[in-house]
Parts: C-alpha cells; structure tokens; sequence
C-alpha cells in the first residue's frame, strides 16, 4: 500500500493528476481503508492491545518480586497464564490471527517464567543464557506459528543472547577484544539468517522477493533493526545495512502477502 | 490527508515526518535519562510543569478526534461507491459516537500511560492514509510507550500490574462489544472470522 502512495505523490507532483481531480484520484486509487478494513485493523488492534497488556501484567507482577506472594503461587501463576494461550490456540477458535495473538504471548510469557526461576532460585545464570533457552524454548511454536513478527522477535532473542555472551567472556576467539566479537558474531547469525530465508524463498516457496524493491519499512523491519545493533555501530555496517534492509523487505512482503 | 495539493505535498511530508522524529527523540531521551534542552522537572513546581503532563493528554486527545472526523468525512464522501458496507446516515452516526466512546475508553484507560494514546494515533494515522512506514512507528511509539509506563516511578510495579489487567480487560471487552455489535453491518466471512479481509 505505501508503494501505491508513493506512485500517487510521484504523479502529483509531476503535475500528470491535476489538482481539482487529486481527491478523485485518491479515492479510484483505493488508498484510503474501506469501512470493513477499518473495522478489521480495528478488531485487530483492540486484541493485539489486549493480549499483550494481559502479557505485560504478569511480567510486571513478576518484576515487582512481591515476597508476601509465595513463590508456588507465583509460580502457578505464570504457568496458567502460559497454559492458557497454548489452551487457546489448540482449543480456541479456528481464527489464525487468534491463533498467533496467543502463540506471541505464549513466548513471551516462557520468558517471564525463566526470569522468575532466575529471580526466585538465585542461580546465578547470566542473561544470555536465559535469552538462549528462551529462544530454544519458544522456536518449537515459532515453526508452528508461521509467523514472521514472531522469527524477528525470536531472531532479536538470539542477537542479544549472542551479544551478551560475547560482552560477558570476550569471546571463544580469545584475543579478540570482546565487543568486536560480538559484532562479528552477530554478523555471522544475521548472515546466515538471511542465507536460510533467501534459500527458503528461492526453493522452499517461502513469501519472498516479488516486490523487494519495496524498501519502505514495516513494522517487522523496525524490529529488525533494533534486534541489530551491529547495524548501527559496527564492522561492515554499510554491507550489513544492506542486508538488513533485504531482509526487512522480505519481512514486509510476508507481512503483504497474509 | 496528505495529498493537500499539488508542490505543497513534499512539505507536508517533511513536516510530518519531522514532527514525528521529535516525538521518538523525545521518548529516547526520556528513556536514557538524557537532560533535554526544553526539559523541566516534574517536582520543579513550575506553572509549565504542572500543565505539561495535561497537555500532552490533551493533545493527544485533540489529534486522535480530528483524525476520527477526517476519517468519517472520507466515508461520506465515498459512501455512493462503496460496495462492502451498506450503512444508513443513521447506522453511520451510531458507528461515529460508538467509535467515538471507544476512543475515549482508551484514552481514559491509558491516562497515567500517555506513550500508548500517541502510538495509536500514529497507528491509525499510518492505516488511514496507507502508509506503512508511520504504522511501524506507531507500533514502535506503542511499546516505547509500554516501557516508559515501566520505568514511571511514581507508582509501585504492582499498581502497575493490576492497572494493565484492568486495561486488557477493558480493549478485550470492546472488542468483544465492537464484534457483537458490528454483527449487523459486516457480512462474516466464511469460517466467522474477520481474517481473511486484510
């Protein structure tokens, strides 16, 4: 849709649409939602809203460390919430949006629920360690969930596992100085990352390049980008903008192609 | 909206997008805990101070019912092509005061969280004129919006929990609300859902 209203400026301001025919122009280009998509983008909001405030509740009361709430209980209360979106979406209606609405707070919620092992057990585990059992956890319903936000969340989750363990040891390699370790190791994951998705859309049929160039940013690619710090500060970051932009496009189109 | 004439749309754009960097700057720097040149303590006691926090709510407000009317004037206008709805003046000025209530829970709900009632501005803004990129960066103002409400000290996280169930509960609901009730306008799609119309 942004491609369409990129043309529509183009024309314009080339003058080829004049300006007593732009609103008539507008409206047969079919830019503006329809009352029944708005009702869609309306009804979808209101349950993404929903379930991720529902989320974010109970990794608040998780971070509040509340004593006087026994540990079983805190507990038993973050697992139900984790049995309950696996609940409504083998059980629930057949709604795929419904389906990945609850998939997503699902894998959030398997976070919450090691940071509350991590908090009640004392055990000492570093962060990325926790950021790559999260992302080991979760990738069983992100393969079944067929849902790109949620391979960039979980890609996101391996980028600050892969950064964190860098920062923390300096590194398998050694005498590299440990942040370039993390850049280069986040390199290396994106670039295969993007390997295996070019790979999929080319022989796999995987939502893919027709339309890539298409380089206006979507929500998903935003994710992208912030999951890559390396993008911004580091080694090859030309080349890898590049690529991060690639793949960003592959995202958007998957998220056209729904 | 945009497209308010020919030569003058690239400046509307600029100042847009403009505009809409200065909000994210602005979250950032909250966040980073960076001083801002125009920022003020909260506890200074200064008149602005105290008008602040308001304002934003108000203006908030103010742009979230503009955009509500430009949209409903866009359907009027429309309304003698469109095939997918078959409204009535008097169905459309239900639906305009039901989303109009809706909207207005939202921004009460959110009151102590001001990020989220300007991520969906932007939200809605960026569906309403096809524009992908200001729908990313509402999404974005959205959970920046989310993790300011975290990091807001003036409440503890546990009043903060219980107020996000609340929250959920009260968008789950209206969203239960706006389905039973859009019932009589939309024709379900096959399987009951309305995914397939996106």
């Amino acid at each position: 849709m942004a491609s369409t209203h990129r043309e529509l400026v183009s024309l314009i301001e080339q003058g080829a649409i004049p300006p007593d025919q732009v609103t008539q122009a507008v409206r047969v280009a079919g830019l503006h939602p329809s009352p029944r998509a708005w009702a869609v983008f309306i009804d979808r909001l209101l349950l993404w809203m929903g379930a991720l405030a529902l989320t974010f509740a109970v990794l608040f009361l998780v971070a509040y460390n509340w004593v006087e709430m026994g540990r079983w209980l805190r507990f038993g209360l973050v697992q139900a919430a984790l049995v309950l979106a696996v609940c409504i979406v083998v059980w629930g209606n057949t709604s795929p949006m419904l389906s990945r609405v609850a998939l997503t707070a699902a894998s959030l919620l398997v976070g919450v629920l090691l940071g509350l092992f991590g908090q009640i057990y004392q055990t000492g585990a570093d962060p990325w360690q926790l950021f790559f059992i999260w992302a080991v956890l979760t990738l069983p319903w992100i393969w079944v969930a067929r849902f790109e936000l949620l391979w960039v969340l979980w890609l996101g989750l391996l980028n600050l596992a892969i950064g964190l363990y860098f920062r923390t040891w300096g590194g398998p390699f050694g005498v590299l100085a440990s942040s370039d370790a993390a850049q280069w190791g986040l390199l290396g994951l994106n670039s295969i990352a993007l390997v295996i998705w070019e790979c999929g859309a080319q022989h796999r049929g995987w939502p893919g390049c027709a339309g890539a160039d298409d380089a206006e940013p979507s929500a998903s690619q935003l994710f992208c980008f912030c999951g890559q710090p390396s993008a911004v500060y580091g080694i090859g970051s030309e080349r890898y903008g590049a690529s991060n932009e690639r793949v960003s496009a592959v995202d958007a189109d998957a998220a056209l192609a729904e | 909206m945009s497209f308010t004439g020919q030569g003058r749309i690239k400046d509307v754009q600029a100042w847009g997008y403009g505009l809409l960097m200065g909000l994210l700057v602005m979250h950032g720097l909250a966040y980073s805990g960076q001083p801002f040149w125009l920022w003020f303590d909260d506890s200074s006691g200064s008149g602005f101070a105290w008008l602040a926090p308001w304002l934003n709510r108000a203006l908030v407000a103010v742009s979230l019912a503009s955009l509500l009317s430009t949209v409903f004037q866009q359907h009027l206008l429309i309304k003698p092509h469109s095939t997918h709805l078959n409204l009535t003046k008097v169905h459309l000025t239900k639906v305009h005061w039901g989303v109009f209530f809706g909207a207005a829970v939202l921004l009460l709900i959110t009151f102590y969280a001001p990020g989220v009632g300007q991520g969906v501005v932007v939200l809605l803004l960026g569906f309403a004129i096809g524009h992908r990129l200001l729908v990313g960066l509402g999404v974005l103002l959205l959970l920046m919006g989310i993790g300011r409400y975290y990091y807001w000290l003036d409440a503890a996280l546990l009043t903060k929990s219980l107020t996000l169930l609340v929250i959920a509960g009260l968008l789950l609901l209206l969203r239960w609300g706006l389905r039973r009730w859009l019932d009589a306008f939309i024709a379900q799609s096959r399987d009951g859902s309305l995914d397939n119309d996106v």
